[in-house]
């Protein structure tokens, strides 16, 4: 019982004395950081660079367009009528919507698999004989596949081209007499996650490259700085625990992350229109938790390295590398079959999907999911450098 | 060498093996592709200051990293305290001071900031943390400019604040690897003062160094080191008598008093000395140097001062040439070691 009291206090200190340890090193680590900005910078430069050159790529001015492929098969001067209305279906409130015309239905079938756009409509041959028959059982059919951006955008389209096919069908009646003979429309519809053109996916997968820059830069140049200023030997002397070490190096970089992405969401949200649907915990829990594992594998790179400016380059490199692996630039199901393989084995996968997913179409189970395979690679990580750092300590 | 020191020397020729508080035994570290030290033994005493001399490369900062637990022995055994470095380290962390090579501060704090940090690290209790970090920049004159940043210090200011830094929490052992480099003559002088009273303070120093002035300052005892140790441990005066025994005597007398009675009878045949240098220095004065093959030139000298007097032979300036540890550095590591050899 004795022996069991002592044990368990002698437990106790040492937790007790690993808390001191982890706070001595993160109150000194916080001091360095606010007093030398210039990595601050470093941090929150490449993701904005990113978002700069895409956003002058893809015409900032104009966000997002929502094209979709008009095959007209029937070539007809109803079919003609048809796709001009089509083609007008943008208006003053909702200009985003653009058609470009494709000659077979084949051809606009491979790429709207492709996900090169992200809807199509297909007026079959005989559109014209229908509606003008004089048979009020047959139809004019107009067929569409569109990909679901969001619910608004494809209920938007879906009520500017029924509002296209009403027109058309009152100008029928009115032009041509062609009572109850009106075009209809046949629906199918596709889910993905995003779009290449789609601006407010990238402002996500922005968000989502600032946890992988701060974890990466702050985790490995902090620890670079203790071998390039020769203080490591300090640390490597004293009686701190390794592990208070490292930890603290990781809680600089989510702590740091956390301020970054509290300023830089809100502004990227408000000036890219995005609205924040989801649940702000699952998100915060995600970041951090992604964070805190680029931040295992920036002090990694830090003790391997051992430089600053070799450290700044390289987590800079890797981030960019992760941003696209994740998805950031592009859904990774549109990049391939490998990439999408790859995607399953990194933490900022699921960052990433869990941050779309709850911003643009919430789902409980789906973010909880990632949540959970982000908590299992967390504590994987963890332990991986924790290991690495205790058992094959850090060496000069 | 102070008073103090020499008492201090003796004590450890006749110490016993019990006060040994580091001792390295037929230590080997290997590099790939190159031996860093071989063979290399020796120990240090407690309350001593036991250098480390050798030119660059020679294996001194291996030592230090050896005994620190930074690099693993190749082979042989290092212990301290009869704990060995790697495998005890857990108890050895915070038994010694270690002043790196290398500056090893946080240029983004300020020197205060600097000294708390390290107290903090090394469990200095609260209670007296102020207090000693108050302490420590008083006795390097920091106390002004404890509020700067390091980084606006001048090499001398780092130097000084390292060095107090590794005794903030009051280590027995201390490792000063090479903590003068490139300072300037005030600062190294405020260091070496410093260094001397930590023996009267309990402590035990380990110091290595390229300056040779350095050692002959500081040292109890040294090792001259180049790879393994080609010297020592021993008092620096006992090595100068092993490399050098013999001693120069060199002075400037008048053309007068220049004859064979005094140069071959007494200085040559009677005392035993060789002529080494004879030089006109001016139209009345020559210069001469002689070599004597005895380290201890007592004797030497009364009998050359009676036969000067008795013989009212005017000697207008004495110098006593004994080799210096740099003379002896560089005989034994093979460089031309005293200008007047030949």
């Amino acid at each position: 019982m004795k022996a069991e009291n002592r044990k368990e206090k002698q437990v106790r200190l040492k937790l007790k004395q690993w808390f001191y340890d982890l706070a001595t090193i993160l109150r000194k680590d916080l001091i360095s950081t606010k007093r030398v900005k210039k990595y601050f910078f470093g941090a929150i430069i490449p993701p904005i660079v990113i978002l700069i050159v895409f956003s002058s790529l893809s015409g900032i001015t104009d966000p997002e367009t929502f094209t979709v492929m008009v095959v007209d098969e029937d070539d007809t001067p109803y079919s003609h009528i048809m796709t001009d209305y089509i083609g007008n279906v943008s208006s003053e409130f909702a200009p985003w919507f653009n058609v470009i015309n494709i000659d077979t239905y084949e051809e606009a079938e491979a790429k709207l698999l492709n996900l090169e756009y992200l809807g199509l409509i297909y007026i079959p041959t005989g559109f014209q004989l229908n509606i003008s028959a004089n048979d009020p059982n047959i139809k004019g059919i107009i067929y569409l596949e569109v990909q679901n951006i969001n619910d608004d955008y494809v209920k938007n389209f879906l009520q500017r081209l029924d509002e296209a096919v009403l027109t058309f069908n009152q100008e029928v009646h009115v032009s041509y007499g062609h009572v109850d003979q009106f075009a209809i429309i046949a629906q199918k519809d596709y889910v993905i996650d995003q779009n290449l053109s789609m601006l407010r996916g990238l402002v996500i997968g922005i968000i989502c490259m600032f946890s992988l820059t701060c974890g990466l830069f702050f985790g490995s140049l902090n620890v670079a700085k203790e071998y390039d200023d020769n203080t490591i030997i300090e640390i490597l002397n004293s009686p701190v625990k390794r592990t208070a070490y490292i930890a603290s190096k990781q809680l600089i970089a989510v702590t740091l992350g956390l301020m970054v992405v509290g300023i830089a969401s809100p502004l990227l949200f408000i000036l890219y229109d995005v609205e924040f649907r989801g649940n702000l915990l699952i998100v915060i829990c995600a970041f951090i938790m992604s964070t805190w594992i680029h931040a295992c594998i920036g002090g990694l790179i830090g003790l391997r390295i051992k430089n600053k400016m070799t450290t700044i380059l390289v987590a800079i490199v890797i981030s960019v590398f992760l941003w696209f692996f994740m998805g950031g630039f592009a859904p990774v199901r549109m990049l391939g079959e490998q990439i999408y393989f790859i995607s399953r084995f990194l933490p900022g996968t699921y960052w990433f999907e869990i941050m779309f997913s709850e911003t643009y179409y919430p789902s409980l189970p789906y973010s909880l999911l990632r949540l959970g395979v982000l908590g299992i690679l967390t504590i994987a990580f963890t332990i991986i450098i924790w290991y690495v750092i205790s058992k094959k300590g850090f060496k000069l | 060498m102070s008073a103090n020191k020499k008492v201090t020397s003796e004590h450890f020729i006749n110490a016993e093996s019990n006060d040994v508080i580091i001792k390295a035994d037929n230590v080997r570290k290997d590099y790939p592709n190159i031996t860093a030290l071989e063979n290399v033994s020796f120990s240090i005493r407690k309350n001593e200051i036991f250098c480390i001399i050798g030119p660059n490369g020679a294996g001194k900062s291996t030592i230090v990293k050896l005994l620190t637990g930074q690099i693993k022995l190749t082979q042989g055994k290092i212990t301290i305290n009869n704990l060995d470095p790697i495998l005890d380290r857990k108890k050895l962390v915070g038994k010694f001071g270690l002043v790196p090579q290398e500056i090893a501060l946080y240029n983004e704090l300020t020197g205060r900031e600097n000294l708390t940090f390290h107290a903090r690290l090394y469990n200095v209790p609260k209670y007296k943390l102020h207090q000693k970090v108050d302490e420590m920049l008083e006795i390097v004159g920091l106390t002004e400019r404890q509020n700067d940043y390091v980084g606006t210090y001048s090499g001398g200011m780092k130097r000084r604040l390292q060095l107090v830094r590794a005794l903030l929490h009051e280590p027995n052992i201390i490792i000063l690897d090479e903590p003068t480099l490139g300072i300037d003559v005030q600062s190294r002088k405020a260091i070496h003062d410093y260094i001397l009273d930590l023996p009267k303070q309990g402590k035990t120093i380990l110091l290595t160094t390229n300056y040779m002035e350095e050692a002959e300052r500081l040292a109890d005892r040294i090792i001259i080191l180049d790879t393994s140790i080609i010297e020592g441990p021993a008092r620096l005066p006992d090595i100068q008598k092993k490399i050098f025994p013999e001693s120069i005597i060199e002075f400037k007398t008048t053309l007068d008093v220049i004859n064979s009675e005094f140069f071959d009878n007494f200085l040559i045949k009677e005392l035993g000395g060789e002529i080494i240098l004879e030089k006109q220095v001016s139209e009345q004065h020559k210069l001469f140097q002689f070599v004597f093959g005895t380290y201890d030139l007592n004797e030497i000298l009364e009998k050359f001062i009676n036969y000067t007097t008795s013989h009212n032979i005017s000697i207008d300036e004495f110098t006593i040439k004994k080799p210096t540890l740099e003379d002896v550095f560089l005989k034994l590591t093979g460089k031309e070691f005293r200008d007047n050899e030949s």
